[in-house]
């Protein structure tokens, strides 16, 4: 059981002005960008968001705006240019093993990387999984499943006419 | 992101993995590296576009694409 007792929420924390101008971009956020990353995230993820706010908020809240948010983190660009990743095998390696490595130095992740946990998954379909995590992401930056697939990811630079928020968080 | 969860879940190869993530809506600029028993690649993947990158005992990824 996790509880947060401190708001992580710049918007809590500003004053005068900077809260109207959180006050704007909240409502903004809430009516622009959560419709459409709720409409494109199936619905098994939607019911695990739900879980866990119910499970967090001791079953006083069910919405799933704050979990959504923070899901897209990383798609509103609020998290930083960070990360680095590698692989070596064969020759290049002594034994001929793979072996891969990759950091996490996210700028906006340091609030939240003193909570960081490894989560173990059993889904009814599909194969049995891993993944490192943050403590509301349901998505992942760092995973391994039974099969043995290793997936890392580094946020990229992008033309903005190649992004959208149009797609899943 | 969602994406690689689902890809998690789904994928028991590359070949796989980059087909759930090419079939996926995508919304961002990402270096995806991905590994099963046999090769590493790293996917180089806008919202529109998708590049997947070779190399033959090394490979890395970093915050920007390596192929224009």
């Amino acid at each position: 059981m996790l509880e947060v007792w401190q708001s992580l929420d710049p918007a809590h924390h500003a004053q005068g002005f900077e809260r109207v101008v959180w006050f704007f971009r909240n409502l903004y956020a809430r009516f622009q960008f959560y419709p459409v990353f709720k409409w494109h995230t199936p619905d098994e993820y939607l019911q695990e968001m739900k879980g866990f706010i119910i499970g967090a908020s001791r079953g006083e809240d069910f919405g799933t705006y704050d979990i959504m948010m923070s899901n897209a983190s990383q798609d509103l660009a609020l998290t930083g240019q960070a990360c680095s990743a590698f692989a070596a095998w064969g020759e290049a390696t002594v034994d001929g093993h793979l072996y891969l490595g990759r950091n996490l130095d996210h700028s906006g992740m340091i609030p939240m990387a003193e909570f960081q946990y490894l989560a173990f998954y059993n889904p009814d379909q599909g194969y049995p999984f891993a993944v490192h995590n943050y403590p509301s992401h349901l998505g992942t930056m760092s995973g391994m499943n039974s099969e043995g697939i290793v997936i890392t990811s580094n946020y990229s630079i992008a033309v903005s006419h190649e992004t959208t928020i149009f797609g899943l968080p | 992101m969602l994406v690689i969860r689902k890809a998690l879940k789904y994928g028991s190869t590359v070949e796989e993995v980059l087909d759930i993530i090419l079939n996926s809506p995508r919304t961002v600029g990402l270096n995806l590296m991905v590994a099963d028993k046999e090769r590493t690649v790293v996917v180089e993947l806008t919202a529109y576009r998708m590049l997947v990158r070779k190399a033959e005992n090394a490979i890395y990824s970093t915050n920007q694409f390596q192929d224009p």
